[in-house]
């Protein structure tokens, strides 16, 4: 009986042994995530890249306060944002910009660009082109040399090498001329989750062609012929305010502004005393309410240099409002290119002045401004300016149409401040001039030895070369 | 599952076979040799079957035997067992002798396989119930602390219910958990930390292992190198605490025992920054209401001001008045006040009341508690509780099989309270308010202020919370339903063959709510409600053959086959209100964006795995283990891999010329080599595509369904779909030395591990479009030294003194990283972090230094003041030099005082606390701020510095002169200590109620922390922001560690 009891009990036990090897025990197929899918569809991407451009990159924190800081709307009165009024920004600080650029933006959209090529859908690679050129213009107006012709391989080059900003830009009006092609294209297939333009192809197109004629304009030290080529990219650009390239926000719980939230949850910035004092003591202008907030009743008040106080005008609800919306390009920036245009191919003076007249007054329009008294007074002035005093103006009033946007920042640099801001006379920094570069971000250097060591906040990128070709 | 059932069946029906089998009743008592009395409890069996009894009160047994058997052994804790051959006589008295040299100790190793401790080739220790009862703690985990050798136990936050971390041996993972896997009466079970875990923020949440109460059990042992470990598999890579529960037991004469341990604790907060009241709110040596800083007026030059020409606006806030100058003409409303920060923390009280019965026959035995902890931080509001009940029993069905099985229910939870880096952060908007605002003076408003706010703090409602507000308006609560049950059933087929089957599942669901209130001066607008639901099984179960053999002469075989299947399955769903529309109304529906989302994580294993022990006259112990693992998260074709062990344990004293010597009694050299191998955690193998994160790292960002848009984006992190099983090679020597009667002990082990292929999650460059992959690449070196040291000093009849001493010195290389990787972000905040660095030790605190010269004095610029470097470099080791713990008992009589010092030589930490702290200028580092100061270096042409400047407003916060604001370097703090860990005093009064129906009363009182020395410059430095993660050593506004008194009574009956 016992000897039975071993021997069936034995067999029951291999039996068991051979279980352990079961396949239907040890199935891989479990490790496969059921919470995220493995595909999703191109609309879905697109709308998170744009959200994420409009958030995080071209109306984020850390692109759009520093260089408003830099470009003095702002005052940084506290914590970081002093840090950067004193002109010291740390690889650290701008090292979330530089992820979320390359990975939740362009490696997205090159996503897009696969599958629209694959599903033949041109319009969809369009806009993703198009996106892709402001990504990359962003990228490498802020730190020259950047991964590109080796970049969003994955583990097959774990280490891309920088490329020279030359072939980058060669990169962006390829992209945009790609864009251009395949946005004008009959009868093609319509895309979804396009949060900005509605899939509108030919939205875009103005689009593609307003961003081609900014960067070509970038290229303004180096080459004389850059306002002819731009001027021949405007035709066909943005042709109103309601055709901006524009992220708009809502007043819910995690819809809004970011410029808002970080004055909700942040602080740390005030209005800077420079645009401020521009605005209201020098110029009067009708726009000031809609940029700045009031201390009392009608006073405007912005912080000079070291100044920290809490009680000043606060940026207004033309770029801080919960709904405000984040830029991209505009009709406005469009207009000015175009003045400014004109005004270095040499074209008639009257010319000029209407050309900065109407990006005035597109800008006016843009906030909805009280500015018909101003403007009769303001055009009277133009009337009498020509010269490099005008181009000044051109560029002044585009650094104040502009206000909280990065482009005033590369405007400032390719003109080399021919708008005259005066830099901060009271840092401990290493270098008392405005920056001109980011900081190379920590997790590249960390990460990816090609990237390029020595950059600082003063070094150039290569269009913004130190000795003009001129 | 079903074909489990089956066999079960099978053997069930199997082992009625000898119910009708001839018997015969042997009786007799049991005494003991040394002084000749009986021994009550002497476990009486029959080798190879169930049969057997427990000897009663007056030594005595019986026990019917069937004619076939021809022994019975006799085995009793600390007496050497005999095994007793049967003859014609129905009558057996046995004398047992004291086993002084521990020769037949057991302990229980892996798979819950009792073995003897002579026979082991790897050290093992172990800390019993009456240790786990004196210490008090509600994690029984903590009374390991001080103990055990290479054990390090960090409780992460002075809070009820908090986390705690365990490491064994330093660490064996790079990126992936280093917590040891927690073992119940063979059965793994969930150890896991969950809520908020792993981030900067939030509150602080308990770990699975708080779920077990401390009075049910029997014994910790500590597994802690591969040869201990292997036969557990990759679920052990990182040590073992396999607790052994009690049981019930057969004892003639008396039905039920019941056991009462009952105890009171106080907490009171100990160790604090230092805080200066010189000067007041404000900037620039002035004072302004609302003020951010502590940078303002000399307190003695101010006074209280009522006029309404200066409080009017802010004077809901500024309750006591505005504060101006002496010599203001409205100074009418007398001197200002300063507020101790500290009088916020109150007495935490924690009462535990734990019962239990047990009982049995010689057929059915059972064990049955109860418990109740009911902790009160010292924090108010904080609280956690925790009920256990807990049934145990085994019953024999026939001769040959037995029964036995647990079901455990535990109910735990509590109310937790925001820390860390976070706007409601007690600590951080305690100690950065300055200490001429009084929190206490109401934290909610009766009229909204002009900030927008109803809530009242030092910054006018904004910026950070009012600790006040925090504790009474922004509640977190858990609570934890937990089931663990395990049955087994045991076949004695034959003296020598038995086989096992055990089947444990863990499963519990934990449900939490997070309300944020929406006039939180917080960085999210209008506060939220969170609801959370997660649910967590286990399910492990083990078929072994064992085989237990003497043959030929003096030889002795040992084998163990078996087979496991483990799953572990959670399942979380959480949904989020954010954005409250009617305060203080706590619902889902009162959000104005509504989200919800899930997450899963599953994981199947399998293995086969053998266990050989070939020992030779006692004398020579030979080891060999081999497992095979399959485990589903790694990808198919490389999730299958072996791992073997052997080791050798020689008991050199058994030599004929050495034994039985009276110097050295017993002498043992042992020597082991394993593998231990650990597969990925789950979905690793592929790249997904999650729903954006849009942040920025300033804000709370953008919250998708956005607008009614729902998006995707590709998942960060790459899929790596050649991962391959990371291995660990451990190598281990030691030697057990017993003098003189074991007065004298000394154990010593030398080890070393060597990991390679480790996974890690590695950061990648961006530019690749992905910021994380996950990695077979990192390789580790880890290799420690532990001494034990055991005496006795004096053992006489009414006094017992004895000293446990433990050393270790543990060092942790981190060889490489990943190609091109030198370093690994493991925590902390961007610019202060916790690194692993390859060629460095694990956990480098990595950060800003100030500019030096090559001999490293401070390079000092012509202001007077030094400058930051520009690249972050390595400014510390978080892991100590070497720890020890002290014990030492003195009894007399009846009276035992228990004291245990508890040595942390070395080791680095991040007090960021104070790096804040010395910008708000609320730190007693601040107090200094008009005095000149002259910083020791060399100016740029080489020469000393001798401009003198001043620790001012300016250089704190527009300069590099804070922790905020500058390098890290001044703020890292050797966070070394010697403590007083445990002192308890006893008495028990047993002996004076012998003749009553009590059988054992004891009170006991014992401290904790009582005396810390230490040269930290801050909170008790056994602290960790980050919990129980691998990122140690940062302190950032945590909560402050607490020493506790404790009273407590022990009644059995």
């Amino acid at each position: 009986m016992k000897n039975i009891n071993i021997k069936l009990i034995g067999l029951v036990f291999l039996m068991a042994l051979a279980l352990g090897s079961c396949k239907k025990w040890i199935n891989t197929d479990l490790n496969v995530n059921p919470d995220a899918p493995s595909d999703v569809p191109m609309g879905s991407i697109l709308t998170g890249v744009q959200a994420n451009m409009a958030y995080n990159t071209i109306g984020g924190n850390d692109l759009c306060r520093v260089t408003s800081i830099w470009m003095q709307y702002f005052q940084g009165i506290a914590r970081q944002s002093q840090s950067t009024a004193n002109y010291y920004l740390l690889p650290s600080d701008i090292n979330n910009l530089w992820v979320t650029n390359y990975t939740n933006t362009m490696m997205n959209l090159q996503t897009i660009i696969a599958k629209a090529t694959s599903a033949g859908n041109p319009t969809y690679r369009g806009i993703a082109d198009v996106l892709m050129a402001n990504s990359i213009g962003i990228t490498t107006d802020f730190w020259g040399s950047i991964p590109l012709s080796g970049a969003f391989q994955g583990v097959a080059n774990l280490t891309p090498t920088f490329d020279a900003q030359e072939a980058v830009y060669i990169e962006i009006i390829r992209y945009l001329d790609d864009a251009i092609v395949e946005l004008s294209m009959e009868g093609a297939p319509s895309v979804d989750g396009d949060v900005m333009y509605g899939g509108d192809p030919a939205l875009w197109l103005q689009a593609a062609h307003s961003l081609k004629a900014r960067y070509i304009l970038h290229k303004s030290k180096l080459d004389a012929n850059t306002w002819t080529q731009a001027l021949a990219a405007l035709g066909g650009a943005i042709s109103s305010n309601a055709n901006d390239l524009e992220f708009t926000f809502f007043d819910a719980a995690g819809s809004q502004n970011p410029l808002y939230q970080f004055m909700q949850q942040r602080g740390d910035i005030t209005m800077a005393k420079v645009f401020i004092d521009t605005l209201n003591l020098v110029r009067h202008d009708p726009r000031l309410p809609m940029f700045a907030t009031a201390v009392g009743d009608t006073a405007f008040v912005g912080n000079g240099w070291g100044e920290v106080s809490g009680d000043v005008s606060m940026p207004g609800n033309a770029v801080a409002a919960a709904a405000s919306v984040v830029p991209f390009v505009t009709f406005v920036e469009t207009l000015f290119m175009q003045a400014e245009c004109l005004y270095k191919t040499n074209a008639p003076v009257e010319q000029v002045r209407a050309a900065l007249i109407a990006a005035v007054t597109a800008s006016m329009e843009k906030w909805g401004a009280d500015y018909t008294a101003w403007m009769a007074i303001y055009t009277q002035y133009i009337n009498f300016a020509s010269g490099a005093p005008l181009y000044k103006e051109i560029m002044t009033q585009k650094w104040i149409a502009l206000y909280n946007q990065a482009e005033a920042f590369n405007d400032w640099r390719r003109t080399d401040n021919v708008i005259g801001l005066q830099a901060n006379p009271l840092t401990s920094a290493q270098q008392n001039v405005i920056p001109r570069h980011y900081p190379e971000a920590q997790s590249e250097t960390n990460y990816n030895p090609n990237t390029p060591p020595d950059i600082n906040l003063w070094s150039r990128v290569w269009w913004d070369a130190q000795a003009p070709t001129k | 599952m079903r074909k489990f059932t089956l066999i079960l069946a099978i053997l069930l029906l199997a082992g009625l076979q000898g119910v009708f089998a001839q018997t015969r009743v042997i009786s007799g008592t049991v005494t003991s040799s040394d002084d000749k009395q009986p021994i009550p409890g002497v476990t009486v069996v029959v080798p190879g079957t169930t049969i057997g009894t427990n000897t009663g009160m007056d030594g005595k047994y019986v026990l019917a035997v069937p004619t076939k058997y021809t022994s019975i052994t006799f085995s009793y804790v600390g007496m050497k067992t005999k095994e007793v051959a049967l003859g014609t006589a129905t009558s057996l008295d046995v004398v047992l002798d004291n086993d002084v040299m521990n020769m037949d100790e057991v302990v229980v190793t892996a798979i819950g396989i009792p073995r003897e401790t002579k026979a082991l080739s790897y050290s093992v220790q172990e800390v019993g119930a009456d240790d786990i009862m004196k210490a008090a703690r509600t994690d029984a985990v903590n009374a390991l602390q001080g103990k055990v050798s290479d054990v390090q136990i960090i409780n992460s936050a002075g809070v009820a219910g908090g986390a705690t971390y365990v490491q064994i041996r330093g660490v064996q993972s790079i990126t992936q958990n280093n917590q040891p896997l927690y073992v119940v009466d063979g059965v793994p079970i969930s150890g896991s930390e969950t809520g908020g875990i792993y981030g900067v923020d939030g509150v602080a949440t308990s770990n699975r292992n708080i779920d077990i109460n401390p009075d049910d059990i029997e014994t910790m042992n500590v597994l802690k190198g591969g040869a201990a470990t292997a036969l557990y598999g990759l679920r052990a890579a990182s040590g073992a605490i396999v607790i052994t529960t009690k049981k019930g037991k057969a004892t003639p004469g008396k039905k039920i025992s019941v056991n009462f341990n009952t105890y009171v604790q106080f907490d009171k907060v100990s160790m604090l920054p230092k805080m200066q009241n010189i000067y007041g709110q404000g900037h620039e040596g002035k004072w302004y209401s609302g003020d951010r800083l502590t940078w303002g007026a000399k307190n003695d030059t101010m006074s209280l001001s009522k006029d309404p020409s200066v409080w009017n606006t802010w004077k809901d806030f500024d309750v006591a008045g505005a504060n101006v100058s002496n010599n203001s003409s409205v100074a009418k409303d007398g001197a200002v006040q300063t507020y101790n920060p500290y009088d916020f923390f109150q007495t935490g009280v924690t009462t535990n009341n734990a019962l239990s019965l047990m009982g049995g026959t010689d057929v059915s035995t059972f064990y049955f508690s109860f418990s109740d902890n009911q902790s009160k931080g010292v924090v108010p509001n904080n609280k956690f509780r925790r009920n256990t009940f807990r049934l145990t029993g085994d019953t024999k069905i026939g001769d040959h099989f037995k029964l036995s099985g647990s079901a455990n229910y535990m109910i735990s939870g509590g109310d937790r309270i925001q820390q860390g880096s976070n706007t409601s952060g007690v600590m951080l908007g305690l100690l950065r308010t300055p200490n001429t605002f009084d929190n206490s003076a109401g934290y909610e408003l009766s009229t909204l202020a002009p900030t927008g706010t109803y809530e009242r703090s030092y910054r006018h409602g904004r910026g950070y919370d009012n600790p006040y507000w925090t504790a009474n308006k922004n509640k977190y609560s858990d609570q934890i339903n937990r089931l663990i049950g395990n049955v087994q059933i045991d076949y004695y087929a034959t003296k020598w063959l038995s086989f096992t089957y055990r089947l444990g599942i863990d499963w519990w669901g934990r449900k939490w709510n997070d309300q944020l209130n929406k006039y939180s001066a917080t960085a999210y607008p209008d506060g939220w409600n969170r609801d959370g639901q997660e649910t967590s099984k286990d399910m492990n179960s083990d078929l072994m053959m064992n085989i237990d053999k003497d043959f030929a002469k003096d030889f002795n075989l040992k084998l163990l086959i078996g087979q496991n299947m483990t799953q572990q399955y959670y399942k979380g769903l959480q949904a989020n209100a954010n954005g409250m529309v009617i305060p203080e109304y706590y619902n889902l529906n009162n959000g104005t964006t509504i989200s919800a989302f899930t997450t899963t994580s599953q994981i199947r294993r399998a293995a086969i795995y053998g266990d050989l022990q070939l020992s030779w006259k006692n004398m020579l112990y030979l080891s060999l283990t081999g497992r095979n693992d399959w485990s589903t998260t790694l990808p198919q074709g490389k999730n299958s891999f072996f791992y073997p062990s052997v080791g050798l344990g020689w008991i050199f004293t058994e030599l004929p010329g050495l034994k039985d010597n009276k110097i050295l009694p017993y002498g043992k050299v042992r020597i082991s080599y394993a593998i231990v191998a650990k597969d990925a955690s789950p979905y690793n193998t592929m790249t997904y595509y999650n729903t954006p994160a849009v942040l920025d790292g300033w804000t709370t960002g953008l919250v998708f369904p956005w607008n009614g848009n729902n998006a995707f984006a590709l998942s960060n992190n790459l899929g790596n779909n050649q991962l391959k099983p990371e291995k660990t090679k451990t190598f281990e020597v030691g030697a057990d030395l017993k003098f003189y009667q074991n007065r004298i002990g000394i154990s010593y082990t030398y080890f070393k591990n060597k990991g390679q292929d480790l996974i890690l999650s590695v950061p990648i460059a961006a530019s690749t479009g992905y910021s994380t992959t996950t990695l077979n690449a990192a390789s580790m070196t880890t290799y420690g030294h532990e001494v034990t040291l055991d005496i006795v000093p004096i053992k006489t009849k009414n006094w017992t003194w004895d000293i446990l001493v433990n050393w270790s010195l543990i060092k942790n290389n981190v060889d490489a990283l990943a190609p091109g990787i030198t370093k690994l972000f493991l925590g902390g905040f961007e610019g202060s972090e916790i690194d692993a660095f390859a060629g460095q030790p694990y956990r480098t605190i990595y950060g800003y230094d100030w500019q030096r010269d090559s001999h490293g004095n401070l390079l000092i610029g012509d202001d007077g003041y030094p400058m930051m470097t520009n690249d972050m470099v390595g400014l510390g080791n978080v892991d100590p030099k070497w720890t020890a713990g002290i014990g030492t008992n003195l009894k007399w009589k009846d009276l035992s005082l228990y004291l245990l010092f508890d040595i942390k030589y070395g080791g680095m930490m991040w007090n960021g606390t104070r790096g804040a702290l010395d910008y708000f200028g609320t730190s007693q580092g601040t107090a200094n701020r008009d005095e000149w100061y002259t910083f020791q270096g060399v100016n740029s042409r080489g020469q000393s510095n001798t401009v003198p400047v001043k620790l001012d407003y300016f250089w704190r916060t527009q300069n590099v002169g804070s922790g905020f604001t500058g390098p890290m370097v001044d703020y890292v703090e050797n966070s070394g200590w010697v403590r007083l860990r445990t002192v308890t005093l006893s008495y028990s009064f047993t002996h004076m109620l012998k003749k009553t129906f009590i059988k054992g009363l004891s009170l006991y009182f014992t401290g904790t922390n009582l005396w810390i020395s230490t040269k930290y410059q801050g909170i008790d430095p056994e602290t960790n922001l980050l919990g129980a993660s691998n990122a140690q050593g940062i302190d950032y506004f945590n909560m402050p560690g607490t020493r506790s008194y404790t009273v407590g009574l022990n009644l059995a009956f």
